[in-house]
């Protein structure tokens, strides 16, 4: 029998609404593709079918964006951070490993140390001629000149070595190499880097120095690198040796000279350096003409240290700009007070000592004429002594202050003429006042007639140019005698005085009164 | 119930208002496709049809074939449509922005389903809900 109408109507109504709750339940589970029929009635059971299904689909097409988005942004933060990861360990310039990459490299085969297979070595090597490259060529092309080094770094070693550049023109390598060969290769690596190279039409000659150690247990990535540049720093200040292995003894010097430079520091606030006064004398007569100001520092623990001792340390350290700048005071101030006393007359010469360094500072001019006001003393009281070798290396700047020094009033001498480059010309050339002969050329004067002709040669030349002449090193009556008869006028040297502290040579001029 | 037995269809030929008249008929898929003289396009659907993107693409292959221009009118029988892809909703106003648009349907199903349909429909492109085709004709032709 017929199921009466509205008893069907009701149970459709019934099913389709079980049908309702079951798309829901799948929805609830994150099923999408869930498709109600709506029957042809259209009903308000239809209604909520429909609207079911359109929500379902928009659903699936808002979860199916997200996930992609989703997916495309973590791809790109994963493309992202393996970019920074290979910048932050890659030298911008050569395309290199860089010093965070090299130190990782080095931990990891600090860990995996095989004490029977051979360790690897880490060797350090930087350029000694690249700041030249870049002060005459410009920083564009001592890139190009990095650049070309470090392929030929590249060619030197295996894939599986790394190279670092660590900044600067300073590069390191991480070689597998048996013990036996590292020396050589070393070798090979310091004659590729000194090859010539052409770079836009220019010739370049850089040349490399190199330290290596190995990697030993119980060493940390930083002692290993300081090892290494320890060596490497050896075989730049060596010259001849450009390959140098570490040894124990070069840090213990590394130390010290580190203790020196801390030393230095404080000595300077403390005044612990002293001047000490050598005299010039006129051959003639003996009587004091100027003084040689020299660096004497009174070192807690170590006495009484001469200029050997910490000069080149102050020079590397860039201290010695401050020291320059303290003696020239101090020297002034004694300088002030002998003319007060009437000790010493207006032509009276301080002479002081200086490096390629304070002639390459724009301020030093200004530097020299404000402690000159400072005593109240006028600029020919003063003149300043460089090496031939480190005045024959100068460039413009250097040729700027001699000129604004000449311009000042004060004296610049060549000191140690006649054992450096000599190039004649220069001489005409150069803003100097005189020269200072090296104690060499007058050693055994008077047994070396060769030696006098030469002396009597220079002495010429000197004098052509119109040029102030002293000559170091005097220790014997007979050389100050040969001296003054080939024509020479002022002397200096232990014949005279040996260097004095300011109270003693205070004193000494009072006797000469 | 097949598309000629449609109780919401009227002959082509009896609507009094408009001169229009059936040039020609199509079946594409689960649509039917009627097109009237000069500008009206009808669409039809089979009983439970899922609108998808291919099949509105189908449609508009089918349409564009068989006409050089496109049409100005479009009316949509929306009662046997059982759901609408999203994809369609939201590319639905794109389709039909030189179009003034009618959806006919009947009872609170079809209303809820072309609310949905139209929910992201550009205001400035003519389209309106209505239950009877003598309403659907006046709205087309309004303009």
């Amino acid at each position: 029998m017929r199921e009466p109408r509205q008893a069907e109507i009701r149970r459709h109504d019934g099913e389709r609404l079980e049908m309702i709750v079951d798309a829901l339940l799948r929805i609830a589970d994150m099923d999408f593709e869930t498709a109600l029929q709506p029957s042809p009635r259209r009903d308000e059971i239809d209604a909520i079918m429909v609207g079911i299904n359109s929500m379902a689909c928009e659903l699936q097409s808002t979860y199916s964006t997200l996930d992609r988005r989703v997916s495309e942004r973590t791809q790109m933060l994963e493309m992202a951070r393996d970019q920074m990861e290979r910048l932050a360990f890659t030298d911008p310039l050569t395309q290199l490993a860089n010093r965070a990459a090299l130190i990782r490299a080095i931990d990891a085969a600090i860990a995996t140390l095989d004490n029977h297979a051979g360790a690897p070595a880490v060797l350090l090597l930087d350029l000694d001629s690249f700041k030249s490259i870049n002060d005459t060529y410009g920083h564009s092309m001592g890139d190009k000149v990095l650049r070309r080094l470090s392929q030929r770094l590249e060619a030197s070693v295996r894939s599986e070595d790394v190279i670092a550049r660590l900044g600067g023109d300073e590069f390191a390598l991480l070689v597998h190499v048996e013990r036996h060969a590292v020396l050589d290769l070393a070798q090979r690596i310091v004659a590729s880097m000194n090859e010539v190279m052409v770079i836009d039409g220019i010739y370049l000659s850089p040349s490399a120095s190199l330290g290596f150690t190995w990697i030993r247990e119980g060493n940390g990535s930083d002692q290993i690198l300081l090892e290494a540049d320890t060596a490497m720093y050896v075989a730049k200040k060596s010259g001849a040796e450009k390959v140098i292995e570490f040894e124990p003894f070069m840090l213990h010097e590394r130390q010290q000279r580190a203790s020196l430079v801390t030393d230095l520091q404080s000595a300077l606030s403390e005044n612990e350096f002293l001047p000490h006064y050598q005299p010039l004398v006129a051959l003639t007569d003996g009587s004091i003409t100027g003084v040689e100001v020299l660096a004497r520092w009174q070192r807690k623990g170590h006495g009484l240290v001469g200029p050997a001792g910490f000069l080149d340390v102050a020079e590397e350290s860039g201290m010695i700009w401050y020291l320059t700048e303290y003696l020239l005071h101090r020297a002034l101030d004694d300088l002030a007070r002998w003319r007060s006393l009437e000790l010493v007359g207006e032509n009276f010469k301080i002479h002081l000592n200086v490096t390629s360094r304070e002639l390459h500072r724009l301020g030093f001019p200004d530097l020299i004429l404000s402690a000159l006001r400072q005593h109240d003393l006028p600029a020919t009281v003063l003149a300043l002594e460089i090496t031939e070798n480190r005045l024959m290396s100068s460039d413009s700047l250097h040729r700027y202050t001699l000129l604004a020094l000449q311009a000042m009033g004060v004296d610049v001498y060549i000191d140690d003429f006649g054992v450096g480059y000599s190039s004649i010309a220069y001489l005409t050339q150069l803003p100097v006042a005189g020269v200072k002969i090296d104690k060499s050329l007058v050693d055994d004067i008077s047994s070396d007639a060769r030696k006098r002709r030469f002396l009597a040669a220079i002495y010429g030349l000197v004098e052509a140019c119109d040029l102030q002449c002293v000559v170091e090193g005097i220790e014997e009556k007979n050389q100050s005698q040969e001296l003054l008869g080939l024509g020479f006028a002022t002397g200096q040297g232990y014949l005279y005085s040996r260097p004095l502290g300011a109270q003693a040579f205070t004193e000494m001029l009072r006797s000469r009164l | 119930m097949s598309l000629l037995e449609n109780p919401m269809k009227s002959a082509s030929a009896t609507v009094q208002s408009r001169d229009l008249r059936l040039q020609w008929t199509a079946s594409v898929s689960r649509a039917r496709l009627s097109y009237y003289t000069p500008d009206l396009l009808e669409l039809d659907f089979s009983l439970g049809t899922r609108l998808t993107l291919p099949l509105v693409h189908d449609i508009l292959d089918e349409f564009s074939a068989r006409c050089e221009h496109k049409t100005g009118r479009l009316l949509v029988y929306v009662s046997r449509i059982s759901s609408v892809d999203a994809e369609v909703v939201r590319a639905f106003s794109k389709i039909t922005s030189t179009m003034r648009v009618a959806l006919l349907g009947f009872g609170p199903a079809d209303r809820v389903l072309t609310k949905f349909f139209m929910r992201n429909h550009d205001p400035q492109h003519p389209c309106a809900y209505v239950e009877e085709r003598g309403e659907a004709l006046d709205f087309l032709y309004a303009a």
